[in-house]
């Protein structure tokens, strides 16, 4: 199985003109109350100017005269005033996975190239709805941290952060989320790429910190096929990616039905443990058109539903 | 418990095939870049033991699914039944008749040919493993092959090329008694390979009990539309050493094996490859006739002579070749009392002119085919007589102890001793010296005579002669030899063991007695060699015969250039330079070498072994300035040469007791044995193993899949 180059990520390949044209009249929105210091399309845990009606409350000294009821101080004899469910622009979390397992590749596509696609087309859609987006991507001791932005070159810093990554070491995707949970006090959307290849205890512990904290979590595990269909019939020599020197010699054909099992297990867990604490839990296969898994995936979203 | 192939239990290291492939594989295991370490960890830490026993269990199964193949190839049987536990395994076992009947027919479709067409085609089914036998029946009936695996179609057709036919006639009773009994309890095919000829068929009625219900029996013969066979039986030549320039009679025997008679049969004479003469044959079934044939070579030396019929249903027999030696002359030692030393009114002057006559000299100085000398008995050494074809003893009166045992001598090395008694040999001296010494054939009790020219005489028969040479003259063609009247005669006691007689006077009392030693032969003659008491000198008609008596005299030292097969070849190599070397030819076989015997009177060439069969054969001497080829006729019988069909009533009979399967043509087996079955028994036991192999598999496949 060859090692994807780098090289081949560029950004026009992470973020192609068809996949934008697909993606132009997808919308993404938060399902929690969201915190933003502008004023946009989602709903807002503060109450202020929308179209949204959300209570009456009794007039109070200082409340503005224009949003008193006046139908309904009249029928109570006392004045009530409307308020109404601010607007607010969604500040999305990318969190990027960039350990050397999304290097795992079949048929000459990567994980990582479909990580990399996934994450940029998240950051247009979530941009072109003029939300703020920003990017954290941990490997090694290094973080990348992009701060969330609504300007038009933030996309263009996301996609320079994922052509020029190098997917190497082991999985720190803890750290990331670590670092929004520190660092992001607004409620937002953090949304997890990544191929989930780790223990998923101490990410698990980190997203429910973040639930904590208000923010809607969504996780987009990208799966290689080999990895999920274990296609071996002979020895193998497994070289880990992630460990160097690390390589495991085993006769395939009577380990797979137990390599399947503990996939299977492994991703059943997951899901299950998504439904639970509310996360949605997409997952895409690294050979899948991304606008596609998107689209459906909003598609659902949108009808109230959750993967 | 005990295998039917136990060859194949050799194939149970195959079982070590999987562990080689298992280790194989491992260490040629591909490499794979691979992210997915947490799930894979799991999975090997969770059946990491389970995984171990599995493969363990994984190969211990594939080798003894491997050997469990092995072991049903082998095809085990019990050993207390010697039963054959596992079905199908045959013991194919062919039985080749290597006779020279086997020849007949019209080459390329002989009834041999048509048997290696279908053995042929018989091995080529039969896969590697199989077990067969290979019986050859001929005159040293043996196993080619017992019991042995098939290696290939190739290596079975190489033993098949190397059987030949010999000329010997065959007891399928007892072939197919040995046959019957290799095996016997197990499933069996036998082949029959031979043809339907009654001799060879006899007493394979009483053999045929022992074919039990597990075998199988197939014939395989061609018909044969035509059965008429002549065969030339024997030839002879009146002497061994004829003289040059006189013609002699060749005697071809022709017998003619068919149940039809056979018309105007052309039979043909060859001296050395060249025809002589032809003569015509006509015989009625199972009649022997004796074709003479005048002969006369004008060049000294060894001759072959070949009497050869024309082509018939069976060539092999229509030959037989004979060995001659033709001498310039014949030398004669007379040996007389000195009281007649230079009396050339006797023996030898009579045999002079005898000898000019018939070579048509008309000048006194021409001694003709004979040389002619003469010694005064008693004093005579060895080495003197040695230098003579032929010594007579002239009737005579000092025959000495010392005389009698040179001729005794004479006579064991080769010599030829003609004793002419007459009137003047002392018939009591000859008895008390000769007899003891082995010389008479004969006891010599009196001398009778009669007045000369007197009406009491006897008179030489024309019948009755043992001589080959002398039968023609039992026709009178050749000379009337009843004109010769002898007035003087020995009459004679009983004679002794191995003494015959070769001519008889008219009353039937003997003329001439013949008694051979190993070599050299004594001639006794009832009336003398010289015209004292008859009229010899005036009939020239009695010449032929009286030379044929020297020349069958003379011939006595020469070794017979007509063998029999087997029999010891022997020359006598005489002259200078003595033979370096010498080689037996037998046509198409290759020469082998001959053994040398240095003796007092020239080398003796040998090659005690003899001939395989029948044909022209030859002694090469080699000398050192010059190489000799001496002619020598093997004659075998032709023990197999009645081509009749047994009969229909014994056929039947055979046909119910052996229950076989009978085929005329390669075509034929193979279409019988396809109805048969044949060859299919071994499917099922593939089938059965490839089976259990799958099987083992697919269970493997779905315990770890």
């Amino acid at each position: 199985m060859p090692e994807p180059s780098p090289s081949e990520l560029t950004l026009e390949t992470a973020l192609p003109a068809d996949v934008r044209d697909a993606l132009r009249q997808l919308e993404l929105y938060a399902r929690r109350k969201a915190e933003g210091v502008l004023h946009g399309a989602h709903l807002s845990r503060r109450k202020g100017v929308s179209t949204e009606f959300d209570h009456h409350k009794q007039y109070m000294p200082g409340d503005p005269i224009k949003h008193v009821d006046w139908k309904v101080s009249a029928r109570h004899d006392r004045y009530f005033v409307k308020r109404y469910i601010e607007d607010t622009a969604l500040g999305v979390q990318l969190v990027v996975d960039s350990s050397a397992s999304q290097k795992q590749a079949t048929g000459g596509i990567s994980v990582w190239r479909q990580t990399a696609q996934l994450t940029a087309c998240l950051a247009y859609l979530v941009l072109r709805q003029r939300d703020s987006v920003g990017m954290a991507m941990t490997n090694a001791a290094n973080t990348l941290w992009l701060p969330a932005s609504s300007t038009q070159t933030q996309l263009v810093r996301v996609l320079q952060a994922l052509v020029t990554a190098r997917a190497t070491a082991a999985d720190a995707l803890e750290v990331s989320l670590r670092a929004i949970l520190e660092r992001v006090s607004r409620r937002g959307m953090v949304v997890v790429v990544s191929d989930l290849m780790f223990n998923p205890d101490a990410v698990r512990h980190a997203i429910r910190n973040l639930q904590a904290r208000g923010h809607e979590v969504l996780i987009f595990q990208v799966r290689d096929p080999d990895v999920e269909q274990f296609p071996f019939n002979r020895w193998v020599r497994f070289e880990s990616l992630e460990r160097a020197g690390v390589s495991y010699r085993v006769d395939t054909v009577p380990l797979k039905r137990f390599y399947l099992e503990e996939y299977r297990e492994f991703m059943k867990d997951w899901k299950t443990w998504a439904r639970k604490h509310d996360v949605h839990f997409v997952t895409l296969r690294s050979d899948e058109p991304v606008e596609t898994a998107l689209s459906e995936y909003l598609a659902l979203r949108a009808g109230g539903r959750g993967a | 418990m005990s295998f039917v192939y136990p060859g194949l239990l050799y194939g149970l290291l195959l079982g070590a095939i999987p562990i080689i492939v298992y280790y194989l594989m491992r260490f040629r295991s591909a490499r794979v870049p691979w992210g997915a370490d947490y799930i894979l960890e799991r999975a090997l830490a969770r059946r990491k033991k389970k995984l171990y026993w599995d493969q363990i269990i994984l190969l211990a199964l594939r080798a003894l699914v491997v050997m469990a193949l092995v072991m049903a190839f082998a095809r085990p049987q019990s050993r207390q039944a010697q039963s054959v536990a596992t079905d199908g395994a045959v013991l194919r076992i062919l039985l080749v008749d290597g006779s020279y009947s086997m020849l007949a027919g019209k080459s390329p479709s002989t009834v041999r040919d048509t048997a290696r067409d279908a053995m042929r085609d018989l091995v080529s089914r039969w896969g590697r493993g199989e077990r067969w036998s290979l019986y050859a029946l001929d005159s040293h009936p043996r196993w080619v092959v017992d019991n042995a695996d098939v290696i290939d179609a190739e290596h079975s057709r190489a033993i098949l090329d190397t059987l030949r036919v010999d000329e010997a006639a065959v007891s399928l009773a007892a072939g197919l008694k040995a046959v019957l009994a290799h095996g016997a309890g197990q499933r069996r095919e036998i082949y029959l390979f031979t043809d339907d000829q009654a001799t060879a068929w006899e007493g394979v009625d009483k053999v045929a009990a022992a074919k039990d219900d597990k075998t199988r029996l197939f014939w395989i013969h061609p018909p044969l539309a035509d059965r008429r066979n002549l065969a030339v039986t024997k030839l002879e030549v009146g002497h061994e050493r004829v003289l040059r320039g006189f013609a002699f009679s060749a005697y071809a025997q022709v017998r003619n094996f068919s149940t039809e008679a056979v018309r105007d049969a052309e039979l043909t004479f060859l001296v050395d490859g060249v025809l002589t003469g032809t003569k015509r044959v006509s015989l009625p079934p199972g009649q022997t006739a004796r074709v003479p044939m005048d002969i006369r070579l004008d060049e000294a030396g060894p001759h072959l002579i070949t009497a050869r019929l024309g082509d018939d249903v069976l060539n092999v027999d229509n030959a037989m070749s004979a060995g001659v030696e033709v001498v310039p002359l014949i030398s004669l030692l007379v040996l007389r009392d000195a009281d007649r030393a230079g009396k050339f009114e006797s023996s030898a002057g009579f045999l002079g002119l005898a000898a000019r006559v018939l070579a048509g000299s008309t000048t006194n100085e021409a001694a003709g085919p004979l040389r002619v000398a003469e010694h005064t008995a008693p004093a005579c050494d060895l080495s003197v007589l040695e230098a003579y074809d032929a010594v007579v003893l002239d009737g005579g009166r000092t025959v000495t102890p010392e005389l009698a045992g040179t001729l005794r001598r004479y006579v064991e090395r080769g010599g030829g001793l003609i004793l002419a008694g007459d009137d003047t040999a002392d018939l009591a001296v000859w008895r008390r010296w000769l007899g003891p010494a082995g010389l008479l054939p004969a006891v010599p009790v009196r001398v009778h005579s009669e007045p000369l020219g007197g009406e009491v005489c006897r008179r030489l028969s024309r019948s009755g002669f043992d001589l080959p040479a002398l039968r023609d003259l039992e026709t009178g063609a050749d000379g009337d030899i009843t004109q010769v009247r002898f007035f003087t005669w020995l009459e004679f006691d009983t004679p002794v063991q191995g003494a015959e007689v070769l001519a008889r006077f008219t009353d039937g009392s003997p003329y001439a007695w013949q008694r051979r030693s190993d070599r050299g032969s004594v001639l006794l003659l009832a009336a003398g060699l010289n015209s004292r008491n008859n009229n010899l000198l005036v009939r020239e008609t009695v010449y032929p015969f009286l030379l044929n008596l020297l020349a069958e005299s003379a011939s006595a030292g020469q070794y017979t250039r007509r063998v029999g097969r087997n029999e010891p070849v022997r020359t006598l190599a005489r002259g200078e330079p003595p033979p370096i070397g010498a080689m037996f030819e037998l046509e198409g076989q290759e020469s082998v070498p001959a053994t040398l015997i240095p003796q007092a009177q020239g080398t003796r060439v040998e090659y005690a072994a003899g001939a395989t069969r029948s044909g022209a054969a030859s002694l090469l001497v080699l000398r050192e300035n010059r190489r000799e080829r001496i002619w020598i006729g093997v004659q075998g019988e032709w023990t197999d040469s009645d081509l009749t069909a047994m009969a229909p009533v014994y056929r039947a009979q055979l046909a119910e007791k052996l229950g076989w399967t009978e085929v005329g043509s390669a075509k034929e087996l193979m279409e019988a044995l396809e109805e048969s079955g044949h060859g299919v028994e071994r499917y099922g036991w593939v089938l059965l193993a490839v089976l259990l192999f799958a099987i083992s598999e697919l269970l493997m496949g779905l315990r770890f899949v």
